[in-house]
This record gives C-alpha cells, sequence and structure tokens, in this order.
C-alpha cells in the first residue's frame, strides 16, 4: 500500500498482517505513517496503490462504513460525550437498536450491554454521567459501544470477524488505570478478535501484545513476534539507529544543608484544592522532582495550583521567597515559574498560528519597537530557539500544525525554556511523543538543572520519572503518601506502581 | 477460519522521501500566496470586467460614490473585527451606532451642544460595550446570544428616543463633520481609511495585535502563557462599544436624519465583508486590510448588477451568499490544510 501527499509518502509500499486472536502493536516515531494508515483503513483517506484485506475480503476504496467490514478504531480522543449518561454513549452509533423516530426500549439496551459487558469482564454503571467515570473507564465504554455495532453487523456473538485499531489509547492514562484497559484489549483477542494497538509505550506493548510491526518513514521496518524481539531492538527500529538508554540522568543531587546549600525555589505550603489536600514541599535549585499517583489523585490538578490557573482554597506556594496569591498564571509566570501543560493542544499552543508566533508569545513585547513588531528579529530568535531543542523541520513560519506531535512539543518547551524559568512544572511531558524526541526534551530539562532551576515533573509514567528524578511524591486522595528519594536506592518503576496502588487496597 | 487483515503492496512509484517536511512545505508557500492574494485579485478582475462591459461603470464619479456610500458599512466591519479576533461576537455594534445617532439627532433637537450630544452617545456606547462584557467576561454567557439580546434592546431604545420617528434636521455640525472634504475625499472615507490603517498596525505589528490572535485562537494557551486575557475581552468590547457609537454620530451627520428602524439593514453586511476579507492577506485571520479588500469586491459587484438592472434585493442576495462564501471556502481551506498531516 502506497499513500503520497505532495510528493512526500506517509505510507509506502507498506506490508501489516495482523492474525484474528493476537494484539499486534504498531509502533513508530511521531509522523511515520501510523495515523495516516489509520486514516487509510477506516475511510478518510484512499491509498493510492495497495489494498488491504480484512477477514478475506479486500477493502473498497472509498471506504464508507468501516464497521460493515469489521473495522472499528478507537482513538485516543475517544468521542464520549461528557453530559450524558453511560446508556446514551453506548447506544448512539448503534441508533439505540431503533429507527430514527422510534421508541428507545432502554431495558432491552441495558440487557444486551450488560450481556456484551459480562463476555468482556467490565462493569459501567449505565446512569452515571459520562463525565464522572474514571479516565479508564471512558475507553472501555468506547470499546463496548464499537464492539455492539460491529455485533450488530456480523450476527456473531464471538470476536470473531473484528478488527479493533486502538490508537494510543493508553497516552492519557496513568499505570493503574492503563492496566484495565490493557486487560481489556487482551480479553477481546483472546474471545477472537483482532486487536491493533498504537503506543508509545514499550513496557505495555512488551506486557500485552503478541506481535509487532515498527514503522519509519512510511515503511514496515520490522515485523515480529514479541517473545522474539526485546525493547532495545524495537527502538533500534524505530529511531533507525540504537539508543543506549532511553532516559537522561539527571545531575548529581544539590546539597540541602551545610554551608554549601542549594536554595529553595519552590515552596508549597499546605496548599489545598478540590482534590489536592494540604501538599507541603520545597524544591531546590538544581532538584528534580516528579509528582505521581493513580489517574484522579491530586497530580492532575496539582500543577494548575502552583501556577495560579486555579487558586487554592487554602496554602500557597511560593517562589524564591515570594508568596504568590495565585489569582492568575500572569503573576506566577512574572515570579519566574514556567508550565508546560499536558493537554498540549488544549492548553500548550494555537495550532492555526505559525510556530514563531506561539514560540515568542510571552517574549513577545521585547521586539515591539515604535513602528512595530520587528518580524526579522522574531524570526530569527525563534530560529535559533527551535535550532537548540533540535525541531525539524526547523522552520518558524510553518503554522504549528504543520508539525508532527513530538515536534509541536519541543516548540512548547522551547517557548518555556527560553523565559529561563526558576521553577519549570513539567506536566506529562513526553505524552504521546516518541522516545528520541523525549530523550531530546528531557536533555534540555537535565540542561535547566545545571543552571539553577527546580524542575517538577507530574507524570502518571513511572519508568519515566523512577529514571530521571531525584525525589518522587506519591499522592493518594490529594494527600502525600509516600516520598521515595533516589538516595535511598529505591526509586525503580516497581516501587512507584506499589506505593501508588498499596493505599488503594488500604 | 482464516480471519487475516493484510495489506498488499501496490506497485510504488519513485524513491521513498524520508524528508516528508520538505516538499510540502514549498507547495504550501506557493498555496498560502494564491490563497492571500486570491480575493484581491477577483477583486480587480471583477472591477476591470465592470469597467470594460458596463459604460456608465466609466465614471469618476460613479466610482466616488461608490466608495463614500460604503465607508459607512466598512467603519462598522472594521469593528466587528475588534471583538471578532477575541474569539467573541459583538452583533449589537449595528444597533449601538443608530442609538448613538438617534441620542445625537434628539438631544440636538432640543438645542444640546454637539460637543455634550457627542459625549452621551459614546458614554451609550461604551456602557452597551460594558453590559456586555459584563455578561460574556466576567459571567461568561455565550457571547452570541448575550450581544444579539443587547441587538434587540438597542433597537428598542431606537425606538424610545426617537418616539418611533424618523429625526430629521440634524445641524449642520454634524453634517460637516461627516461630508465636508479634504483633497475632494468626504471625511466619512477619511475616517474609515484612518480606522483600517490603525486597525492594520495594531492587528500586525503590536503585541497587543498577536495577543488578540491568541485569545480567539486558543484561549487557554494564551492565559497559560500569561496573557490578561480577561482584560483584553473585556477592553474589545468597551473600545467595539463606544467605536460604534462614534460610527452613529458619523451616521448622524452623514444622513442628516436618523431612521431608528434602520439597524438591522447594517448587522449582516459588516460581518460579510470581515468574513470575507480574513481569506484574504492574512488568512485565517479578521484583519483590517482584508475587511476593506472584501467590502470594495463586495460593493463594486453589486453596483455592476445594479447598472445592469437588478433591482435593490441583489444588494442581500449578494452579502447573504458572500458570507456563506467565505465560511464555506475558510472550511475547505482549513480542512485541505489538515489532509496533508499525519
Amino acid at each position: 500500500m502506497t499513500k503520497a501527499y505532495g510528493g512526500a509518502k506517509a505510507i509506502d509500499d507498506l506490508d501489516l498482517h495482523v492474525k484474528a486472536g493476537e494484539v499486534h502493536a504498531l509502533l513508530g516515531q511521531n509522523g511515520c505513517g501510523k495515523s495516516t494508515l489509520v486514516k487509510a483503513l477506516t475511510g478518510v483517506h484512499s491509498p493510492d496503490s495497495g489494498s488491504a484485506t480484512v477477514f478475506g475480503k479486500e477493502l473498497t476504496y472509498p471506504v464508507t462504513a468501516p464497521h460493515t467490514h469489521g473495522i472499528a478504531v478507537i482513538h485516543q480522543d475517544i468521542g464520549v460525550v461528557d453530559q450524558m449518561t453511560v446508556l446514551e454513549n453506548l447506544g448512539v452509533n448503534a441508533g439505540y437498536g431503533t429507527k430514527l423516530f422510534g421508541n428507545v426500549n432502554t431495558r432491552r439496551e441495558k440487557k444486551v450491554y450488560a450481556e456484551l459487558m459480562e463476555r468482556l469482564g467490565i462493569v459501567l454503571p449505565f446512569d452515571t454521567m459520562v463525565s464522572d467515570l474514571a479516565p479508564a473507564e471512558r475507553s472501555l465504554l468506547a470499546v463496548v459501544r464499537a464492539m455492539r455495532l460491529l455485533e450488530a453487523h456480523n450476527g456473531s456473538g464471538s470476536g470473531e470477524g473484528q478488527l479493533f485499531i486502538l490508537d494510543e489509547p493508553t497516552a492519557a492514562l496513568s499505570g493503574g488505570e492503563a492496566e484495565r484497559l490493557l486487560a481489556l484489549m487482551r480479553r477481546m483477542a483472546d474471545l477472537g478478535a483482532g486487536v491493533v494497538f498504537i503506543s508509545h509505550r514499550l513496557a505495555e506493548v512488551m506486557a500485552v501484545c503478541d506481535s509487532m510491526t515498527v514503522m519509519r518513514a512510511g515503511k514496515a521496518v520490522a515485523s515480529a513476534p514479541i517473545a522474539e524481539t526485546s525493547r532495545e531492538d524495537i527502538v533500534a527500529a524505530m529511531l533507525g539507529r540504537r539508543m543506549e538508554d532511553f532516559f537522561p540522568d539527571p545531575p548529581a543531587e544539590p546539597s540541602k544543608s551545610g554551608v554549601a546549600s542549594a536554595r529553595a525555589r519552590l515552596v508549597v505550603d499546605g496548599i489545598t484544592g478540590d482534590v489536592v489536600k494540604d501538599l507541603t514541599f520545597t524544591v531546590h535549585a538544581g532538584e528534580i522532582i516528579g509528582v505521581t499517583g493513580l489517574a484522579g489523585m491530586g497530580q492532575e490538578e496539582l500543577p494548575g495550583l502552583i501556577a495560579g490557573v486555579s487558586t487554592p482554597l487554602k496554602g500557597y506556594a511560593s517562589i524564591d521567597g515570594k508568596r504568590l496569591q495565585a489569582r492568575s498564571p500572569r503573576e506566577a509566570i512574572d515570579a519566574g515559574l514556567a508550565l508546560v501543560p499536558g493537554n498540549r493542544l488544549r492548553d500548550g499552543c494555537w495550532i492555526a498560528g505559525s510556530a514563531a508566533e506561539n514560540l515568542t508569545l510571552p517574549v513577545v513585547p521585547q521586539f515591539a519597537k515604535p513602528w512595530g513588531i520587528d518580524s526579522g528579529a522574531e524570526f530569527t530568535h525563534a530560529q535559533t530557539k527551535m535550532a537548540e531543542v533540535g525541531t525539524y523541520p526547523n522552520d518558524p513560519a510553518l503554522p504549528m500544525a504543520a508539525f508532527s506531535g513530538g515536534n509541536q512539543q519541543k516548540v512548547v518547551f522551547a517557548k518555556w525554556l527560553q523565559t529561563n524559568p526558576g521553577v519549570l512544572l513539567l506536566d506529562e511531558p513526553t505524552q504521546g511523543v516518541d522516545p528520541g524526541a523525549a530523550h531530546d526534551l528531557l536533555e534540555d530539562v537535565m540542561e535547566t538543572l545545571d543552571g539553577g532551576s527546580a524542575v517538577v515533573v507530574f507524570s502518571g509514567d513511572h519508568e519515566q520519572l523512577a529514571a530521571i528524578c531525584h525525589r518522587v511524591l506519591v499522592l493518594h486522595h490529594g494527600r502525600l503518601v509516600a516520598e521515595i528519594t533516589r538516595a535511598s536506592g529505591d526509586l525503580t518503576e516497581a516501587t512507584l506502581l506499589h506505593a501508588c496502588e498499596t493505599p488503594a487496597a488500604a | 477460519m482464516s480471519t487475516t487483515t493484510q495489506q498488499t503492496a501496490g506497485s510504488t512509484g519513485g524513491l521513498p522521501d524520508p524528508g516528508a517536511g520538505k516538499s510540502p512545505a514549498v507547495s504550501r508557500n506557493g498555496r498560502g500566496f494564491a490563497q492571500r492574494y486570491a480575493l484581491l485579485g477577483i477583486g480587480v478582475v471583477l472591477l476591470l470586467i465592470c469597467l470594460a462591459a458596463i459604460p456608465e461603470f466609466r465614471s469618476m464619479r460613479l466610482i466616488t460614490t461608490m466608495i463614500n456610500g460604503q465607508s459607512i458599512i466598512l467603519l462598522l466591519a472594521l469593528v466587528a473585527t475588534i471583538v471578532l479576533r477575541t474569539g467573541d461576537f459583538d452583533l449589537s455594534i449595528s444597533q449601538t451606532m443608530v442609538g448613538s445617532a438617534a441620542v445625537v439627532a434628539v438631544l440636538s433637537s432640543h438645542g444640546v451642544s454637539p460637543a455634550l450630544a457627542i459625549a452621551l452617545a459614546l458614554l451609550l456606547g461604551l456602557a452597551v460595550g460594558a453590559l456586555n462584557a459584563l455578561l460574556v467576561v466576567v459571567i461568561g454567557v455565550d457571547s452570541f446570544v448575550t450581544t444579539l439580546g443587547s441587538f434587540t434592546a438597542m433597537a428598542g431604545f431606537c425606538y424610545l428616543v426617537t418616539g418611533s420617528r424618523i429625526v430629521a434636521g440634524v445641524p449642520d455640525f454634524f453634517v460637516n463633520f461627516s461630508r465636508s472634504t479634504v483633497a475632494g475625499i468626504p471625511t466619512v472615507t477619511i475616517y474609515a481609511w484612518v480606522l483600517v490603517l490603525v486597525l492594520w498596525f495594531v492587528y500586525q505589528r503590536t503585541p497587543l495585535g498577536r495577543y488578540t490572535l491568541f485569545i480567539g485562537g486558543n484561549r487557554n494557551a494564551a492565559r497559560l502563557a500569561g496573557l490578561r486575557v480577561s482584560a483584553i475581552r473585556f477592553g474589545a468590547y468597551l473600545v467595539s462599544g463606544v467605536l460604534a457609537a462614534f460610527v452613529g454620530v458619523v451616521f448622524a451627520g452623514y444622513f442628516g436624519a436618523v431612521d431608528p428602524s434602520v439597524g438591522g439593514q447594517y448587522m449582516l453586511q459588516p460581518f460579510a465583508a470581515v468574513y470575507l476579507g480574513a481569506t484574504a492577506l492574512a488568512v485565517g485571520r479578521f484583519n483590517a486590510v482584508g475587511t476593506l479588500v472584501a467590502l470594495y469586491l463586495l460593493t463594486i459587484g453589486i453596483t455592476g448588477l445594479q447598472l445592469l438592472g437588478a433591482q435593490t434585493w441583489v444588494t442581500n442576495i449578494f452579502y447573504g451568499l458572500a458570507l456563506m462564501i467565505a465560511v464555506t471556502a475558510a472550511k475547505l481551506a482549513g480542512r485541505k490544510t489538515r489532509a496533508g498531516l499525519t
């Protein structure tokens, strides 16, 4: 199969075989053609040549209704309506099992879904608003919904004849939440469905998948059963080169006592929000700490409370001894704080604006001359900063939308690194970013530590936190329940996961 | 049962191109140029066609009448861009204009001095802007619905102050304010062109113009970048209200009489010009020069059709279609850009 855009091939002569009853990982760096492939299978685009055969039948292009071919796609942004109940969301694509003006038989609908969920081994409350569900439950809902639609078309009561494509479904989930979705994927495959799992989290891939295909520049460069490959091999195939380590090491921990002690840059004292309760900690110059917990335990809310996005109910944060009123992000920025938000598209950038406009937004007044903004100087500045973080292509005039996710994140990083922040808050800094770009970004963070910044990383990615942090705080229902330090030698992915989940069991 | 999903290789032409970003960038720039100047090109071609095909078109008198007759709408369209850039609507501007004109006309007929009349009219604009801003920015009501409400309330206000009658006999001061000429150009047109220049400078060349763009484009990102989002949005409504009231003062002098029922006629035309203008020059962004180009293009088209014998209804059809074409073009262009990305 080949798909080209304006001379650049997004998919180039690709072969992909997915067997029924297996979970097949589709891997590759941002912009390697994974998304294009999914779009070609579901009819958003048509391939320029080649064909796809699903369950012995060749797809005819353009694909109009993928579900009639037995294909269902669950996107990262899963398309459920917050202000409707679980049941209402479930039925929407199957027409609520009735005609447009027909009466919706709620009892029958519930029975259909209850039976389906029992088979999948999951439980969702029908009458709960979707906004009240945990993030993983929303993904589960999307899977159940897709399955109903497929079964309605091929009439089979098992997973046979069904192909699910899950596009980075776990990217926004923390470790424990992701587990639930991975278990469901395994169960779907065991029922006989074919599952394509697209993810940047190699640990998940190694744990749940049967086989994998790695794409690079639109080609399949490696394809093998998971049992016969290793993580290092996969990354080497993705990057086209071997990578020695996935995460850079943090610099030596600054001394916090004695004459040469590092000064405290960020002090959080008794801060309390909707979830976060009475949290106190200090971060020193040159120190990088992590904050983690299960989804909804407060590590999502905390960066906003510190940066003044939302005002704490009690307590405060202070930067270099200056106490913040936390009325607006502006105050925190002026005090030397920078927040790289977790949701890049929602909070990090303006996708239709150029890279230069996005990058210089916090500093644009410095280019203002009496006759207006000096766009030449602005462009040069943007180009320099983008080169420092290794953005590709390094063209500040391109709109943000023209960059891949990893490169967009590099621009957002550059936007904040140029302000030389004394305190750098990173919310899920490498979410949806491929391992190569993630490594580059984290190296840039380590450089700010050498310059005396204090860094806090908020993440559900325990492996990453264990690798890059001096110490990690674990939150449970908004309270600090554990603090694991690198010095203790206990800072590993396993201990973090254990610390996150043990209070839940107790 | 064999349930194998597979994609078989088809024929591939050419070599794989790992530098996927490069060639689209070139074609995007080429397309960008065409997109940027398409509207201007259409306008010039339309003007040449009209000049060639319609003998009556070849008179300086007609051209100046055409331009001067559109200056009020151009002023309103420019005012409309202010709030639109911050991602909100201010539909109330046309009624604020008529309300301010009515205040000026009625107060003058009672012997109030022009200076006081103008001050009170501008104060009215400020009040409408503040009310809109209070509801939209502070309380967070949808701006479309809110300003549709203030539009309607102001329509009622216009009937109230005029006693539902046309108020004629606007003093000479106001007539001169709008109609006296400088180098043969009436002041109303000069006001419009000056506003184009001022807004062009603010939008394209100042940090404030950049900020409004980000607030309209992604409000969360703007706030997180430390911009005073609420203050700028609030200010945009105030400026929009006061400028609309100023256009009302110009309006009273230009026509010499104020018809309280006329606000509705001025509602859509400015927005059609603004949306069409956003497809030109700074593509996808509400901008001042694009608005000017779009409005003159629409005027040339309408005048041409009227000279060919079309009735006055052609104006509404033309503007309505132009608005729909503009938003459709913007949508299609956006879709095309996205399709080229993975």
